[in-house]
């Protein structure tokens, strides 16, 4: 697999045209959720939720458990039926689809296969669904590294391995898209690692992939865009810079002295200020809205022993936790898009 | 990268099904289970033939039965295949209910997200095993028990009847498991429900038994004309596979994976 330039990879690209040579062509995305909802008796997992992957894009999706993450992924993938709306790859409803592991590689954690099938068997069995050579199970064994394991039974494979057998699957077609629920879920440092290169690597090769993660510093680095789902509804899509840049970047000052913070909110009028811990008061502080020089001179003028001083930089994860709160649930006064 | 350049193939093809069938017909051998339970079933219903052609031998000699009857090969046939049966439907399980168990199901699935012909597939696949071991299980029932009935006088059965009617009653029976499988999702209770459908039956009173799936079986090896003819009893047989397999189909379509 050779890495491509992405803009001149035009594949599966869909267009739907008006019939009319003078018409308006739309280009149709590569995942597509439009006002899906689904229940499951009283509990509403998704509530109208609308949003598209663009092709060749890597799209992290985030939210706090039960947000309805997978639950998506598993209907976008023809699991489970949607309650009302509907999910469509490349303009198509998946199970409309001839070969859809050649357009759509699916690993939604865990490990999907029999207990005494060794993991070739398996890969093979899912192969043989879609005509692909033996040689390309024996290549996304090499890929993922289970070459040496192949032979043993699935059954006894660890939660990293199971991990790697699933995003073998998921590669056997050579998919233009790819949906990993949680790929990273039980990987030791080198898997996490290791993943990160490969989804690099699928990104590099214009591959359009939605993943799911709790690891943001993980998505932070292979993603382009997020999609933030809390309770079941869409909080937001947008891209990963713009929703690290909600959280607005912290100083840190400890000091010496104590109780000194309505000096420092004397100096700095337009500064929040907050302390670090909120237990008690140890003289250390959080200043949002103030940069590094505005509170060293503060810290100053208010007679104060610095002993720290330093700005912390906003990531995806103080940008997540702003839209989502800490605890996770505090999502209605967010505006869904 | 040679698939991606391609425009996307939508709709059904022969194609797909026929790659679908190759699948399943390997994961029935990839594992052990099935070829150990259908193994088990020939030897199952050969060893139960011997025996029970053994006790009608002992029987003569003490006198319990007139010396000079003739033994009736094909009812002993008909109780070793409905006793053996159950191990077939140990194997057409194997194909289903492992998977829900281990959450395979949604690879197979994803991989052929047509889901009524992957239950039709898998019941056919079920059929072929099941029919394939009935050809084999008919005819060394038939040997098993001339064996051991020595040269006591018997109403004996060709062999190409035993295999042929054993085989119609695994194939239904495999049918009729991999539906059950579909529908309950678990092995325990499929084999519950297939134990009382095929085995139970045969001791319920003979107007409400002779709808079920065993009593037919039963009448379609023994060909006694008991309760009723052959053809009445392949009917039974295939009424029970359409209806089951039927149901497996619309209840995958319409829940959840």
């Amino acid at each position: 697999m050779r890495i491509d330039d992405r803009a001149r990879r035009p594949a599966f690209r869909t267009f739907v045209g008006t019939g009319r040579q003078s018409g308006p062509v739309i280009v149709v995305p590569m995942l597509q959720f439009a006002e899906i909802s689904k229940r499951y008796g009283p509990v509403t997992a998704l509530d109208h939720v609308s949003f598209r992957v663009e092709e060749g894009t890597v799209t992290g999706l985030l939210g706090p458990n039960g947000a309805g993450k997978s639950t998506l992924m598993r209907l976008l993938v023809g699991l489970d039926r949607p309650t009302s709306g509907s999910a469509t790859v490349a303009g198509h409803r998946y199970r409309d689809l001839r070969w859809p592991l050649r357009v759509i590689g699916t690993h939604l954690g865990g490990r999907p296969v029999h207990r005494r099938r060794s993991a070739r068997a398996h890969l093979r069995s899912v192969a043989l669904t879609h005509g692909l050579a033996r040689a390309r199970v024996d290549e996304v064994l090499e890929l993922t590294g289970l070459a040496d394991v192949a032979h043993r039974a699935a059954g006894g494979f660890s939660l990293g391995m199971g991990q790697r057998l699933g995003l073998a699957g998921a590669l056997l077609g050579d998919p233009a898209a790819l949906v990993l629920d949680e790929p990273v879920n039980g990987l030791d440092t080198d898997g996490v690692r290791w993943i990160r290169e490969l989804l690099r690597l699928l990104a590099d090769q214009g591959r359009t992939v939605l993943i799911s993660s709790h690891l943001m510093s993980e998505v932070q680095l292979v993603a382009d865009r997020v999609v933030v789902l809390g309770g079941g509804r869409l909080l937001a899509d947008t891209t990963v810079a713009e929703l690290a840049g909600r959280a607005r970047d912290e100083v840190v000052l400890r000091t010496a002295e104590h109780g000194a913070d309505d000096r420092l909110r004397a100096l700095l009028p337009d500064a929040a200020i907050r302390p670090v811990d909120d237990q008690c008061d140890d003289g250390a502080w959080r200043v949002t809205g103030a940069s590094e020089r505005e509170v060293g001179l503060a810290a100053r003028g208010a007679d104060l022993t610095v002993l720290h001083l330093a700005r912390e930089t906003a990531d995806l994860e103080a940008g997540y936790l702003t839209l989502v709160g800490d605890r996770g649930q505090q999502v209605d006064s967010v505006e869904a898009r | 990268m040679s698939g991606r350049n391609a425009t996307i193939e939508v709709g059904a093809t022969s194609s797909a099904l026929v790659a679908l069938i190759r699948s399943e017909w390997g994961k029935a051998w990839s594992v052990r289970a099935p070829a150990a339970c259908l193994a088990g079933a020939v030897l199952l219903a050969a060893g139960t033939a011997f025996t029970l052609a053994n006790d009608q031998v002992r029987a003569m000699q003490t006198g319990e039965i007139p010396v000079g009857t003739l033994v009736p090969v094909a009812e002993i046939l008909a109780s070793s295949v409905m006793f053996a049966q159950m191990v077939v439907v140990l194997a057409a399980l194997q194909l289903v209910t492992p998977e829900y168990a281990s959450g395979q199901i949604a690879t197979t699935f994803l991989s052929h997200p047509r889901r009524w012909v992957v239950v039709l597939t898998k019941a056919a696949v079920a059929g072929v095993l099941g029919g394939l071991t009935g050809l084999l299980t008919g005819p060394l029932c038939v040997a098993a028990t001339e064996l051991a009935l020595g040269d006591a006088p018997r109403a004996t059965v060709p062999a190409a009847e035993a295999a042929v009617m054993t085989a119609g009653v695994f194939a239904c029976a495999a049918m009729v498991a991999v539906a059950l499988g579909f529908l309950t999702r678990s092995g325990v209770a499929a084999l519950s429900v297939a134990f009382v459908l095929l085995v139970l039956t045969l001791a319920a009173p003979a107007a409400t038994g002779k709808v079920f799936p065993g009593v037919a079986g039963s009448a379609l090896v023994s060909g006694t004309g008991d309760p009723y003819a052959r053809w009445a009893a392949l009917l039974v047989l295939l009424a029970w596979v359409v209806a089951s397999v039927g149901a497996a189909v619309v209840s995958v379509e319409r829940r959840d994976a």
